[in-house]
């Protein structure tokens, strides 16, 4: 069971190559909703990320309160919880694709880095399947990140 | 402490950063609504149940039921939804609707509900050897072409 589950939101969820198909149809209804960023440009925006905290229990409970066993791992100090972050690459359409889990300490940048979308885009602008774009809020400008 | 934008390009900043982290709140609101289980922080237990697997889950099953229905951030951007081909794929929701159960049950029915969906989910798509996306291209709605030939 575990490893069916692994497969399937490894294939239905994460597999950016999966939505590739209707890239252009996010990029045509994001900019037909009034954005500027990738109007009457080759770089077209197609999906929003941010990341998320879902928070859990203390690691080993609250008789852990005195770090006996490290749980720092887990905890987010923005949120001031223990908890996994998950990276959400949302499209226009509604569908998500879930990246992680990570622990609840790693930066957003970093969740975005681990999941390797923009190695991804670099490989599909590489290989002539379109030259898209994720418009994120954490990392600078670049040429397959758009922030803003 | 948050630091709030003072200055008019630091609010125009912020506001446009906002906008997108507004979409992003919609999906997961939506995820989390629909499986309700993964925002229970006191159930959910490291090491000894799947905290992670189980938020991704909830997003697959999400997808399929955006594919089924159309959701708010469907109709907001004016875009259709991927057919589940799906036709491979077949999951029968019960009593009919989808999320009437889930939404208006006890917890048990949820917890119930939802188990059931996900083995039945799982072994429909399990016996289409991950083959789903076959034709996920249905096409553009003609209101889009009309809206934008205006």
């Amino acid at each position: 069971m575990r490893e069916i589950e692994v497969a399937l939101t490894t294939k239905l969820c994460q597999d950016l190559s999966t939505w590739l198909p209707r890239f252009h149809l996010y990029a045509d209804a994001i900019i037909a909703k009034g954005s500027h960023i990738g109007a009457g440009n080759d770089c077209r925006v197609v999906g929003f990320t941010d990341s998320t905290l879902i928070p859990t229990c203390r690691p080993h409970g609250n008789g852990n309160h005195q770090h006996k066993i490290h749980d720092f791992t887990q905890f987010d100090g923005n949120h001031r919880l223990h908890g996994h972050k998950f990276l959400g690459l949302s499209y226009p359409d509604g569908l998500i694709s879930m990246y992680g889990p990570y622990g609840g300490t790693r930066h957003d940048g970093a969740t975005f880095l681990a999941a390797r979308i923009v190695v991804t885009l670099i490989h599909f602008r590489a290989t002539n399947l379109g030259w898209w774009a994720i418009s994120e809020t954490q990392l600078s400008h670049s040429g397959c990140i758009v922030s803003g | 402490m948050t630091q709030q934008p003072h200055t008019h390009d630091e609010q125009a900043f912020n506001k446009l950063l906002a906008t997108i982290r507004i979409a992003n709140e919609w999906c997961f609101h939506h995820v989390q609504q629909f499986l309700g289980s993964i925002h229970l922080s006191h159930t959910l237990q490291m090491c000894k149940r799947s905290t992670g697997g189980r938020v991704q889950a909830s997003v697959l099953l999400w997808n399929l039921l955006a594919c089924w229905n159309d959701s708010e951030t469907a109709v907001y951007f004016a875009i259709s939804n991927p057919d589940l081909s799906l036709s491979s794929i077949s999951v029968k929701p019960l009593n009919g609707n989808f999320c009437k159960l889930g939404r208006a049950g006890s917890l048990r029915k949820k917890m119930e509900f939802s188990s059931q969906v996900v083995s039945r989910t799982y072994s429909i798509l399990f016996s289409a050897k991950f083959g789903p996306f076959s034709n996920p291209l249905r096409g553009r709605p003609s209101a889009v072409h009309d809206e934008r030939a205006g």
